[in-house]
């Protein structure tokens, strides 16, 4: 680590990302403690010509304790995994000293230099507190700085002292009645206490209540008003994130495609063009189109973490989410998962506990996610082709049922698989305050940057793999496909000609996909998804899909002879309902579209959400179990509802 | 049955400690015992609920919120009712 560097610490709802942000501006990387999967925030802060390094330490209310967060601080501080900083700012709430000074009390233990940063003066004098400040200074033996980090007022106070610190220009007294280093927390607290009598002139005011915190609390923690609130909010959110980020999503995707058709046009055909085209950019735009919803959701979460709503949210979802082993905390992700389950893993960094954690991360991806959308319409479309009014109720059926799986399998993995049950809720909630635009732009910057440093590589990588899996080998042109062709050169109409080429490229498609390494899993692992009544070209269609639930209706198109669109139009539509087995029987009867619905709400068929768990989750193997756990319940319940249904005489 | 401290439990007030459940909002009480697992009981104290703190209940019902000296604490009630407190006389802080 750096020989100028300090570590912020605090309580959680301090304004440390705030005033983290005031320090370093835009100059921050997010990674991850190392050995942990907690998020780690490094930044520079210019003091005159001096670089001073500031790590982000997570936000706790005390260094004792087993907590991943408290392990974390407290291996800083001693300076393990090279993280040693020169020096420490201790950001405190000056509206609720009691608490904050405790975490304080245990920071003065240790040796590092400290800098107590007074934050929320304003609002601490708005409700009458007057601090004395030299007296608190002299009490810790360290500079003390008040300060509004969200105005900016103190920061160059703080600057300053942070650069002397961190250059070990000022030397630092330790308290002589501090408790020792191991002392219990009612001991640090009776310190605070007389150290807050001392510093409040006139003796430490006793704690006021809030007239309007406790109104607002009574209606947002009510399980009825409470509920109607939380219904409203995330129905805002989850439109937002799906209806705004459709546009930017809609442009990333037509710039790719821009881009591609560019690459086409200037370089020869070719592996090579194929390869950048298809493997390459199709790649990255699978990648970079999940960014606005990414960059969206931390957005609007920051929003409502500043507000404090989010703990009073928990509450309200903790009555129904603890009977089924998930925390309060899981109804952000749960819900975001309806968009993507991508974003919505990386949304469980709000849920403190790790087997909470973990629990959310399993089985968040059973909630149906938009890409799912093409399948379920095309599914449901072939399930009840002439009842429009079953087919809607089959829809909404599958998201009924995403949602059953999901909290059946969280209950089952609380009985099976994960230890310990889930953390009883007790939260801080935190005062009502206006959000900070500007900290959310930059949480949305930040997460954003770390989606596409860490798993966007994989998720390239994996589409790179998956189009030469579906491109190879190279089929030789079917003969039919070249009749076309021949007969189109003949032709003098232009129109005439193009039809006859888009026929011939389809057909070419066809063969391509048939003969190509997935095509030929396809045909040898058919007899695995034989009991489930997909025969290989459906089998092919659901093994493509394990790239993206989307690529299935593209795949099925291809081996109508369609073209490889995500929304095909009524006449492929029509061919793919029409679709033959080799003994000439229908594809897609009753019984094998309601299979394969339940199969494509229930399957882990997303290679980039398993890249996000492994990521999150910091094991591989849980990324394995989520694959073949969903996997394995989607399987057996397509293989009961397609047997049920033959057995009934529906097929 | 696990306290806050490794040391017996002392009951600190001569009336007879009830559920935090039972006791009626706005009342002040006095914490007397959290039969709690651990981890719980460091969470707790760690926000402020340390041994003997005196605080008050703002909220009864699920969650029930308590104000320790400035800090509210959203408590579920399956944690609350395995906490034991000793009401105060009104007007005690």
């Amino acid at each position: 680590m750096s020989a100028s560097s300090v570590a912020l610490l605090g309580n959680p709802n301090t304004g440390k990302t705030t005033l983290f942000n005031r320090l370093c501006g835009a100059r921050a990387k997010t990674s991850n403690f190392p050995g942990t999967t907690t998020a780690m925030r490094v930044g520079r802060s210019q003091v005159g010509s001096e670089s001073i390094e500031v790590i982000d330490l997570p936000g706790l209310y005390s260094l004792q304790g087993e907590s991943p967060e408290a392990t974390i601080v407290r291996g800083v501080l001693r300076g393990d995994a090279d993280l040693r900083p020169s020096a420490v700012i201790a950001l405190v709430d000056a509206s609720n000293l009691f608490r904050n000074l405790v975490l304080v009390g245990e920071l003065l233990t240790f040796d590092e230099p400290v800098v107590v940063a007074l934050n929320m003066v304003d609002i601490a004098e708005r409700t009458g507190l007057r601090l004395d400040v030299p007296t608190l200074s002299r009490r810790f033996g360290v500079p003390v700085v008040p300060m509004v980090a969200s105005k900016g007022i103190g920061l160059d106070d703080l600057r300053t002292i942070m650069a002397s610190l961190a250059t070990g220009a000022t030397a630092r007294v330790r308290p002589p009645d501090l408790p020792a280093s191991g002392a219990t927390l009612e001991q640090f607290t009776a310190w605070t206490d007389d150290v807050l009598n001392d510093a409040y002139p006139g003796g430490a005011p006793a704690a006021a209540s809030d007239a309007r915190t406790e109104r607002i609390d009574r209606v947002l923690t009510h399980p009825l008003s409470g509920t109607l609130v939380f219904l409203t909010v995330m129905g805002a959110l989850f439109w937002t994130l799906f209806e705004l980020a459709a546009i930017p999503m809609d442009l990333i995707e037509l710039t790719f495609g821009y881009l591609g058709a560019g690459v086409s046009s200037v370089m020869p055909a070719g592996a090579i063009r194929e390869l950048l085209i298809d493997g390459v950019i199709g790649g990255i735009a699978g990648t970079v189109v999940f960014l606005p919803q990414i960059c969206l959701l931390f957005f609007m979460i920051s929003l409502l973490e500043d507000t404090g709503y989010l703990a009073r949210a928990a509450f309200v979802n903790d009555r129904i989410f603890r009977r089924f082993g998930l925390p309060g905390q899981a109804f952000v992700p749960l819900l975001t998962a309806h968009a993507c389950a991508l974003p919505a893993i990386m949304s469980t960094r709000l849920i403190p506990d790790r087997r909470d954690r973990l629990a959310t991360i399993m089985v968040a991806p059973f909630m149906s996610c938009s890409a799912r959308l093409p399948v379920y319409i095309l599914l449901t479309g072939l399930l009840f082709a002439d009842r429009p009014e079953l087919a809607g109720l089959a829809f909404a059926g599958c998201y009924l049922l995403g949602s059953a799986a999901a909290f059946f399998s969280a209950w089952l993995f609380g009985k099976i698989a994960l230890k310990g049950t889930p953390r009883p809720m007790v939260l801080e909630l935190p005062t009502y305050k206006r959000p900070s635009w500007t900290n959310a732009v930059l949480t949305a910057r930040d997460q954003g940057q770390a989606f596409l440093q860490t798993t966007g590589t994989v998720i390239v990588a994996i589409c790179v793999v998956m189009w030469w899996l579906s491109a190879y080998p190279k089929v030789d042109a079917p003969v039919e496909a070249v009749e076309l062709r021949l007969a189109a050169e003949a032709r003098v109409a232009p129109a005439e000609a193009d039809d006859l080429l888009t026929r011939a490229d389809a057909i070419q498609a066809q063969a391509e996909q048939s003969g190509s390494f997935s095509g030929m899993m396809g045909r040898t692992i058919q007899p695995v998804f034989q009991p489930l009544g997909y025969d290989w070209q459906l089998t092919v269609g659901v093994l493509t899909s394990f790239l993206a639930r989307e690529v299935f209706v593209s795949t099925m198109s291809v081996i109508v002879g369609g073209g490889a669109e995500a929304e095909p139009d009524e006449g492929i539509r029509q061919r793919i309902r029409t679709m033959t087995r080799d003994d000439g029987s229908l594809v897609f009867t009753r019984a094998t579209a309601a299979s394969a619905l339940v199969f494509f709400v229930l399957a882990m068929q997303c290679l980039p959400t398993l890249a996000v768990t492994r990521k999150e989750t910091g094991k591989v193997k849980y990324a394995v179990v989520q694959l073949v756990y969903m996997s394995g319940l989607a399987y057996v319940t397509a293989l009961v509802v397609y047997q049920s249904l033959r057995a009934m005489g529906i097929s | 049955m696990i306290g806050f401290s490794a040391e017996p439990t002392v009951t600190l007030a001569p009336a007879t400690p009830i559920s935090l459940c039972d006791l009626a909002a706005g009342a002040v009480a006095r914490l007397h015992e959290a039969q709690l697992d651990p981890e719980s009981c460091h969470q707790l104290r760690s926000l402020g609920l340390t041994e003997a703190c005196t605080f008050r209940l703002c909220k009864t019902g699920e969650p029930c919120i308590v104000q320790v000296r400035s800090t509210r604490i959203g408590i579920s009630g399956s944690v609350a009712r395995h906490i034991f407190v000793v009401p105060l006389p009104a007007g005690a802080s």
